[in-house]
């Protein structure tokens, strides 16, 4: 059966009813209309969809909202674009242009920033050790350039 | 430079008549510009230019945006011709129409760059000229003496007017003609780096990609599954179930597709999951890729030769002192972009709309008229950017099913397939055997007898086709390879394919150059020859391959020793007007195991557009080949394509993506392609490194079935 949920969505309450197991990937981008969380393999695999809940990077594709506690909060790329423009990592990766199709730089986006946000000092090595989201067009090289840039460069934060 | 997703609709509305007159041409058929014809605010140069009254240039183009840069680097053979600054264009989609008559609006095999290259200067600079001439009859002075650059007319005696201010007085270009293009010398954007136009959306989430059409409520989502087997074949349990979800509308069996029509997309995947299709009789076909080839073998002998040529010193040379003999293999594959296949649908009696990321817009018009008997002008399609392609959104598979389901359903309708029905119903890349006989005199390599079995993308898409027997794409870069030898053949076997078969990124240079490349450094081992120097021998016909591979032999210093456990291999193929040469390093890890170091790539692709913008499709497609030569392959279990996800069908991650260094030979025309040029190479470098490194010979792709794996 479907039920009621609130989630805070960029920093918005927001009622929704749905089934439990609905994931966060489909209410963000059907209910909210929040497209820019993308859909691409639906099993946690490739991490296009990734977002931030409490500013960690989960897979949304298969967090269902029901295991979504109340005073969670979800933060997806239109959130952090309109409430951290100057992010170091939205910096890089659009200094440094790095989509080529685009369609997977959202969740590159959103776990780059999550380990900026989570450790600033964190080496650029482990940063590209860590970071394990798939692209097809292979943008990996820009990637590795933006990270780089941002966890080397710490003082332009 | 902004870029903006227009509809057909709006553009039209912008626009009136179609942009065609530029391929038929370049001569401008008189255009009805609608609302833009009595407007003083706007004027549509050609139905590409359109200037509004601050001066602002909107650029329309006739290709698809899919990661290849063609946005940005189109935009500014029009903007360079228009001394314009990158702040005062826009970029937009062109409207589509379909006439039988005219080639198609489409975007594939590494061309529009190549082939809008003078066409689009040519525009642009006879808008300027336009532009200029009405300037000079204001001010009673001569063109000549008229400048545009950066949204301003300059004239004689101190005089200037701001483009936007000239809007009211321009008229539409009748006929392109020979205007006189911007000297190299004076090149703002042609040859120098571009930021790309639509990053910054891509970035912010704000880009939308086919998936990502927002409908009107209410509209109604489709979770689908494909059947193998037709309605009469097919027997379908647990649709009760699945109409007990919630939100579920209606179940729908289609010929070919089983859809779950519901409120909700995640509640539609749900009932979909209830439902079970079984075939009535258990007859169904599994096949390996290694049974596949097998079969391939036996029928190589059924070959006919489609390329021969001899010289005439082939009769006159020593007699052949031994004859070197080898097969290889290639799988099927699939595109796997990273946007599954989406389509949204809205359908009624008057009209049908449909949003969708396509490379073949205007076949999707021309399949929306055959299966709605709706004329054109109801039809709309609105074009979004597409999340990767690779050839994947040249079929229009996923448009058809769409209007089947849009039939049956009462509001408009997104469709969105799963990852496993993206992997499971591809138009596949075919699978391919080849054999190649070598024949020696000495040191000399006297003859190459090439034989291709290889399922025929021509005989799949056009059965009836006598062009299919002699499938040139099949045998890409085999008539005749890049080298010169005295006598050289390709015979081919052209088979039907069990799955669907298309269009894979460098479709047969894919495996060719793997099967060729490999011949060759096999051939440069056994001869006790250098690589680069056994090429250079058989390459003094073909000075601009020579000149990458010296460049390359520098780039890669491959007269120095590579460090311990470094091994290196060497490739090079011409495909799509473009010559790609390529070293492979890896690192030996231990008697098992090996990581990618290095790749160093020069490529010559005759006038470099847009350097930063070509280095990342070269290392776009030398990771999309190292996926493919490592990694991927499709095989058929029971009736079904095994593979569904990342998991089987995996991709290159960016911790085993090696340093790419890339050097592009930049100089004059003719302009060659670039989005596939790179990915030729790399298996054969690979393969050959491997070689070096665990001394085995890698003759099927992928490496992963080889004895040793990447770390």
């Amino acid at each position: 059966m479907e039920k009621p949920f609130n989630i805070k969505v960029n920093g918005k309450m927001l009622k929704i009813k749905s089934l439990p197991s609905t994931p966060l990937l489909w209410i963000l981008r059907d209910e909210l209309k929040l497209t820019g969380t993308k859909f691409s393999c639906g099993q946690g695999l490739c991490g296009a969809c990734t977002i931030h809940i409490d500013q960690k990077a989960y897979r949304s594709c298969i967090f269902p909202i029901s295991a979504l506690k109340d005073d969670q909060e979800v933060k997806t790329i239109e959130g952090l674009s309109a409430k951290s423009p100057d992010h170091p990592v939205l910096k890089a990766w659009k200094g440094i242009h790095v989509p080529q199709c685009g369609y997977c730089q959202p969740g590159q986006i959103m776990k780059a920033s999550a380990m900026y946000d989570e450790d600033p000092s964190l080496s650029s090595e482990k940063a590209i050790k860590s970071m394990d989201i798939l692209c097809r067009c292979g943008s990996y090289p820009r990637i590795k350039q933006a990270l780089k840039q941002v966890f080397d460069t710490k003082d332009q934060a | 430079m902004n870029v903006i997703n227009m509809s057909r609709r709006q553009a039209i509305a912008h626009l009136g008549s179609s942009f065609y007159g530029f391929y038929l041409g370049l001569a401008l058929p008189p255009s009805s510009l609608g609302a833009l014809a009595s407007s003083t605010k706007n004027v549509a140069l050609s139905p590409m230019i359109r200037i509004d009254g601050n001066g602002h240039i909107h650029i329309y183009l006739p290709k698809t945006e899919m990661g290849q840069g063609v946005f940005t680097t189109l935009a500014k053979l029009i903007a360079e011709e228009l001394n314009a600054k990158v702040s005062q264009v826009s970029v937009s989609l062109s409207p589509i129409k379909f006439d039988p008559k005219i080639s198609r609006q489409s975007t594939g095999g590494s061309s529009s760059v190549r082939r809008l290259y003078y066409p689009l200067r040519y525009l642009g600079a006879a808008a300027r000229q336009e532009i200029c001439k009405t300037a000079a009859a204001k001010w009673g002075v001569k063109a000549s003496q008229c400048e545009l650059k950066e949204g301003l007319v300059v004239g004689p005696n101190s005089r200037q007017i701001k483009l936007g201010e000239l809007v009211p007085f321009l008229k539409e270009l009748k006929a392109v003609g020979s205007p006189k293009l911007k000297r190299p010398e004076d090149y703002k954007y042609i040859g120098k780096s571009t930021p790309p136009l639509d990053a910054p959306d891509k970035c912010s989430g704000v880009a939308r990609f086919g998936i990502d059409a927002i409908l009107p409520s209410p509209c109604v989502y489709a979770a689908v599954e494909m059947s193998y087997w037709s309605p009469g074949d097919r027997q379908l349990t647990g649709i009760s179930e699945a109409k007990k979800i919630p939100g579920v509308i209606d179940v729908l069996e289609l010929e070919n597709t089983i859809a779950v029509i519901a409120h909700k997309y995640w509640n539609a995947n749900i009932a979909l999951k209830k439902i079970e299709i079984k075939p009535k009789k258990l007859n169904h076909p599994s096949w390996t890729t290694a049974q596949l080839f097998e079969e391939y073998k036996r029928k190589a002998s059924q070959a006919k030769e489609v390329f021969s040529n001899s010289t005439p010193s082939f009769d006159q040379l020593p007699s052949t002192t031994e004859t070197y003999v080898s097969e290889y293999m290639a799988p099927y594959l699939a595109h796997f972009p990273m946007e599954p296949m989406a389509c949204v649908i809205q359908l009624d009696k008057q009209q049908c709309k449909v949003w969708l990321g396509t490379q073949v817009p205007e076949s999707v018009l021309r399949l929306v008229r055959e299966k709605t008997g709706l004329p054109e002008k109801s039809i709309h399609i609105y074009q979004h950017f597409l999340g990767g392609s690779f050839g994947r959104k040249l079929e229009v598979d996923y448009v058809a099913q769409a209007i089947e389901v849009a039939k049956k359903v009462n509001h408009p309708v997104k469709i969105v397939w799963s990852r496993k029905n993206d992997v499971q119903y591809d138009a596949y890349r075919p699978a391919s055997y080849c054999k190649i006989e070598v024949e020696l005199a000495k040191d000399k390599v006297k003859s190459w007898k090439q034989t291709i079995v290889c399922p025929s993308i021509e005989l799949s898409k056009n059965p009836d086709s006598d062009a299919a027997w002699n499938d040139s794409r099949s045998i890409h870069g085999t008539d005749p390879i890049d080298y010169k030898i005295p006598f050289q053949s390709t015979s081919y076997v052209a088979l039907e394919s069990p799955v669907s078969i298309g269009y894979w990124r460098a479709v047969g240079h894919s495996q060719n150059a793997f099967f060729i490349e490999s011949m060759i450094n096999q051939l440069a081992k056994k001869l006790k020859q250098d690589p680069f120097s056994f090429r250079y021998q058989l390459l003094s016909h073909n000075p601009r391959m020579l000149r990458c591979l010296k460049r390359l032999h520098k780039l890669a210093k491959w007269d120095q020793k590579p460090d311990n456990n470094v091994y290196r291999g060497v490739a090079c193929h011409y495909s799509f007007k473009s010559y790609a040469a390529q070293v492979m390093e890896i690192r030996k890890i231990s008697n098992e195991s090996y990581l990618l170091e290095k790749v160093y790539c020069v490529v010559d692709c005759g006038l470099a557009v847009d350097p930063e913008g070509i280095k990342k499709q070269l290392e776009g497609a030398i990771i999309f080949g190292l996926s493919a030569a490592i990694k991927q392959e499709i095989d058929m279990e029971n009736g079904k394509i095994k593979q569904s996800n990342f998991h089987d069908f995996p991709c290159l991650t960016l911790n085993e993506t090696p340093e790419i260094v890339s050097d592009i030979i930049s100089e004059h025309d003719p302009i060659g392609g670039i989005g596939e040029v790179a990915l030729p190479p790399v298996a054969p470098a690979l393969a050959s490194a491997l070689s070096n490194c665990f001394a085995y010979e890698v003759r099927r792709m992928p490496f992963k079935h080889a004895p040793f794996h990447l770390v």
